[in-house]
């Protein structure tokens, strides 16, 4: 499952290793290239501050209108498993005005036994490519670095401007965020890949971060995503007061998230932990779930209440020092450090 | 080295900029359950050959790290809302590490010495043991000079600690001492256990071997002879090293009598152990000789020294005539001493002579008091009559152990005891004449002996000597103490081997022992009995080893079993001195002589017997009480109740 970035690249090779090689590369691949060095900001950074905060109001399908409910019953806690993934982007250089990016992704499972962690048996994947406009580029710079051992990967591909003119190509900038929505891309389709493969042959429950990640993922009722960031609310108005005003234990009525890309799954906002004298979106989640269409009410509330239980079950022990550690659960911070130490 | 079986490694080297591995130290991190300690011995596999090997270290954990993904403890007071008893355990545990790191012992190639690399980490397999101490040099085949002390025991590893002969009792390095708290550190059990090892594992090469013991505690070593209570865990430690479960086979006890003369002044006095037990008793020659050992350096100056040597080589033992004399004297015995030197003054009185041969009056007065007193304070060892009752010089025997009682001594006499023990040796190991070729001298409380503060005795001088030249002569001293602290630095400096029991916190914190780590050092004092740490000549660092209790009765036990006799009546006294010369007398023999010519008289007799040794002793006696008046009063035959056990400090029979 995992590709490595390369023979010469060498598999185990750290990240810094492979970039060093990068910039290499490019210096020797033309007099004209300019090779970044250490510093600047973080490219990701960069990216995120576009994105902006949005309300998409989705439909409710616990009963008619959004209220709070208790979860019932003691936190149960039957994950057995973590899904989570990383990406690392960056800049190689510059030849002439296409920028070369160098794009790490890496994703695992780190399944639960007797309260440790471990890698779920081909629960990890990571992956190095390096991102080239090829038309903006001659044939013989993205051949060396292949000969290096590197796999690479067109910055333009997808676009609709593929066949740019090489004297008037786009904003070098927007061909660097190109680069960053591909390696998210990269890294959102190795995760797919990972619950696939639980979904296919993993014992028990799968808690994923973030979204539920595919389509199997989406159907399996052994697959939760748990999402810790709010720049798109599901709710708004009235629901949304009820939302912000949920308590330590609390959760929402079930909502029906739909997308056209995407089999629409049931969500529901949960509070992990008391938000007096903080936030109000603090220790606040969204929980997503398969959606079995056709199932009565009832049902319904009794998954949302389990699946909570399963979820507030992980608010210890505290991921802190991570800053998020009001939405994280320790598990998906284990999984990060796991995937920060291998990249 | 390689192991039959491919072992799994246990841990991973692990170095950072801020903690990089040197040529001597480096760090590695096992799983949470893996068998490490403080004192697991390693081996690094290197993955990245130099100079075509790839390097193999071997190493001892010394210290250990844990910690947790926690940033600061309040994080976890949060998740516990405070409450230690908190809401449950938590579902998942907190990623934690065991982070250990260890001093090289040895690397293989040991050229070009590098920093250790990285790679895995396994258990050190017996075989990697032994080669990480080095003992591979001295087990090869005909090289044999190993002396098993112990066994180092971890993880599922069994491996026999192996010391050097040649470095253990020279000529390369010798001398060994052991520290460690009174009663859980087990010092003279390992001493004996040692000697056993010696004994059975010497190398016939090196020639023969004795040992001398100086039993200066209660019971402790009065029972060598006699088997202990072992367990099982014992007899297989002593199969597993080779050493035969069995008390010392060839056991000689020398002790001075009481001061009342009657019988010896030792604990291991029960009629059934008689048989090696001899009197050590010493006449004026032997005790001049050493007469500086009991004068106290202040007062006897170069004066009263040449009036001692005058004494030495002119009066003793030869007919001296001389005007101020009124008689020839013939002096062999301190009564004769006393004699000649009442004679000596009284004469220079009737003449008013003030100074007599080069010697003040006031000299020799003054020589005279120190000098008998010297039979005073050691009575019981000084015999009057000038009985002399000695170790077997000469004619030691190979494997023959050799205990000097002196616990129920005054100091003095102790002194001289040991002055003149080892002085001997001394002489006789450096003439070759002995018996044997090397001596093992044990002193247990060494720092009564060789305080590293307090007076510059001659005793301490002598043990100094050993330790600093004693290995070329084949004298070797096994020494023991509680706190090596107290020791002077050149006696326990000099030890080849050092060994440590449990050891006192206190202790632990002086600066002798800086250079271990804290760890090693919390181990240290709470090392279990029978556990020691080692310091040899060929172990880089020091190693934690296991002994069995050695196979001989301990001091406490063997005096439950063996009571002490009651002191007997001079009659049976009598008796037991004269049976090496007839061992037919009877009883009534010996009480009809008592009853007609009492005590003090029969005694006088009894000792010049043992000097003269008559072929025919009723015959020597009657002779030399005939014509002499029978007592007014005969003596009382009771016999004095003893006291069953004594405690050393608390001794009722003190003079
Ligand atoms: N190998 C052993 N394993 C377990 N116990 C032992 C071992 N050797 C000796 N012991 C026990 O430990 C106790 C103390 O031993 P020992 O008298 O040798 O200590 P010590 O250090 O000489 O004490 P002290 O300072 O009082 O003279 C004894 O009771 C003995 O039986
Ligand atoms: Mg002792």
């Amino acid at each position: 499952m995992t590709v490595p970035a390369g023979a010469a690249a060498g598999a185990a090779a750290g990240q810094a290793a492979l970039l060093a090689m990068a910039r290499r590369t490019l210096g020797a691949a033309s007099p004209r290239a300019l090779v970044s060095g250490a510093g600047g900001a973080p490219m990701e950074v960069a990216r995120d501050a576009r994105d902006e905060a949005r309300l998409s109001p989705a439909r409710v399908i616990e009963g008619d209108t959004v209220r709070a409910h208790r979860v019932a019953g003691e936190p149960d806690a039957t994950f057995g498993a973590f899904l989570d993934g990383i990406q690392r982007t960056e800049r190689v250089g510059y030849l002439d005005a296409a920028p070369i990016v160098l794009g790490s992704v890496a994703a695992v499972v780190r399944e639960r036994h007797e309260g440790r962690l471990r890698t779920w048996g081909g629960g990890f994947a990571r992956e190095t490519r390096v991102y080239l406009p090829l038309a903006l580029l001659p044939a013989d710079v993205p051949a060396q670095f292949e000969e290096r051992g590197f796999a690479i990967a067109d910055t333009l591909a997808g676009r609709r401007d593929r066949a740019v003119d090489r004297s008037a190509g786009p904003h070098p900038l927007e061909l660097e965020r190109a680069a960053c929505d591909a390696i998210r891309e990269h890294r959102g389709a190795m995760e797919r890949r990972l619950a696939d493969a639980w979904v296919e042959r993993g014992p028990g429950a799968l808690c994923v971060d973030g979204p539920l990640p595919g389509d199997a993922a989406s159907r399996s009722p052994a697959v939760t995503g748990v999402v810790k960031s709010h720049r798109e609310l599901q709710v708004a108005g009235e629901a949304l007061r009820v939302v912000l005003a949920l308590a330590a234990g609390e959760r929402s009525s079930v909502l029906e998230r739909t997308s056209a890309t995407r089999v629409s799954v049931a969500t529901w906002y949960l509070r992990l932990r008391d938000p007096a004298g903080r936030h109000p979106l603090w220790g606040l989640v969204r929980v997503e779930a398969a959606h079995a269409p056709g199932g009565d009410g009832v049902a319904l509330a009794a998954r949302a209440d389990a699946v909570s239980r399963m979820v507030l079950a992980e608010s210890r022990p505290l991921a802190l020092p991570d800053s998020r550690w009001d939405v994280m659960v320790y598990p998906i911070r284990d999984c990060e450090e796991f995937l920060r130490a291998s990249l | 080295m390689t192991d039959s079986a491919p072992a799994a490694p246990l841990g991973r080297v692990v170095a950072t900029e801020r903690r990089p591995n040197t040529p001597h130290e480096f760090h590695f991190w096992t799983a949470l359950d893996s068998p490490v300690g403080i004192g697991t011995i390693v081996r690094v596999a290197g993955t990245q050959a130099v100079l075509g090997v790839r390097p193999v270290i071997y190493g001892v954990v010394t210290d250990g790290l844990s910690y947790s993904d926690l940033a600061t403890p309040l994080h976890d007071v949060l998740g516990f809302d405070g409450r230690p008893a908190g809401p449950g355990a938590a579902p998942t545990h907190r990623t934690e590490i065991r982070l250990y790191t260890a001093a090289v012992l040895r690397h293989v190639p040991e050229e070009p010495l590098q920093p250790v690399p990285l790679g895995e980490v396994f258990l050190a397999s017996a075989a990697d043991v032994s080669v990480a101490l080095r003992m591979d040099g001295y087990l090869a085949e005909g090289a044999q000079t190993g002396i098993p002390l112990g066994v180092y025991r971890a993880g599922g590893t069994d491996a026999p600690i192996w010391l050097d002969a040649d470095f253990l009792v020279g000529p390369e390095a010798a001398h060994c001492n052991i520290s460690g708290v009174s009663g859980l550190a087990t010092k003279t059990s390992a001493v004996e256990w040692l000697l056993a090892s010696i004994f059975a594992h010497f190398p016939a090469s090196k020639g023969p071997v004795a040992a001398v013991c100086f039993n200066v505690k209660g019971p402790d070593l009065l029972f060598l002879d006699q088997p202990g209570a072992l367990e099982d865990a014992d007899r297989a430690m002593h199969e597993q090293l080779g050493v035969p479960a069995e008390p010392f086979a060839a056991v000689r006890y020398f002790a001075p009598l009481t001061a009342g003369g009657m019988s010896l002044d030792t604990l291991r006095s029960h009629e059934a152990l008689q048989h090696n037990v001899s009197p050590l008793t010493w006449g004026l020659r032997e005790v001049l000789q050493y007469a500086e050992v009991l004068l106290n350096r202040d007062d006897v100056d170069a004066k009263a020294d040449a009036l001692i040597d005058f004494v030495k080589e002119r009066v003793l033992d030869q007919l001296f005539s001389d005007e101020v004399l009124s008689q020839p004297h013939t002096v062999s015995t301190f009564a004769g001493l006393e004699a000649w030197f009442r004679d000596l003054l009284r004469g220079m009185e009737s003449r008013n002579q003030d100074g007599w041969r080069t010697h003040h009056v006031a000299t020799i007065r003054k020589v005279r008091n120190r000098l008998v007193n010297i039979a005073t304070r050691c009575a019981g060892l000084v015999t009057d009559g000038g009985v002399v009752s000695d170790l077997p010089w000469g004619a030691f025997d190979d494997r023959g152990l050799y205990v000097v009682d002196v616990a129920n001594l005054e100091e003095d006499a102790q002194d001289l005891i040991f002055a003149r023990v080892i002085s001997m040796l001394r002489e006789h190991l450096e003439r070759g004449d002995l018996g044997v070729r090397q001596v093992v001298v044990f002193v247990d409380e060494l720092n009564r002996y060789a305080a590293s503060d307090g007076p510059d005795t001659y005793v301490r001088r002598m043990l100094l000597d050993i330790a600093e030249r004693g290995r070329y002569l084949g004298l070797v001293l096994f020494s023991a103490q509680q706190f090596r602290s107290q020791v002077h630095r050149r006696v326990v400096g000099n030890a080849g081997t050092a060994l440590f029991g449990r050891m006192d916190a206190d202790e632990l914190a002086t600066p002798g022992y800086a250079v271990l780590s804290p760890a090693v050092r919390t181990r240290l004092a709470t090392l279990e009995k029978g556990q020691l740490m080692v310091r040899h000549p060929h172990f880089t660092q020091p190693i934690f080893v296991r002994f069995p209790r050695p196979a001989v009765c301990r001091g406490r036990d063997g005096m439950e079993r063996w009571p002490p006799a009651a002191e007997p009546g001079v009659e049976v006294a009598l008796l037991r001195a004269l049976k090496p010369l007839d061992d037919t007398l009877p009883l009534a023999w010996a009480q009809d002589l008592v009853a007609l010519h009492g005590e003090e008289e029969v005694l006088r007799v009894r000792h010049a017997a043992l000097r003269e040794r008559p072929a025919n002793v009723r015959e020597y006696f009657q002779r030399a009480l005939r014509g002499r008046a029978p007592a007014r009063e005969p003596a009382p035959a009771a016999t004095r109740p003893r006291a069953v056990r004594r405690v050393p400090d608390d001794d009722p029979y003190g003079p």
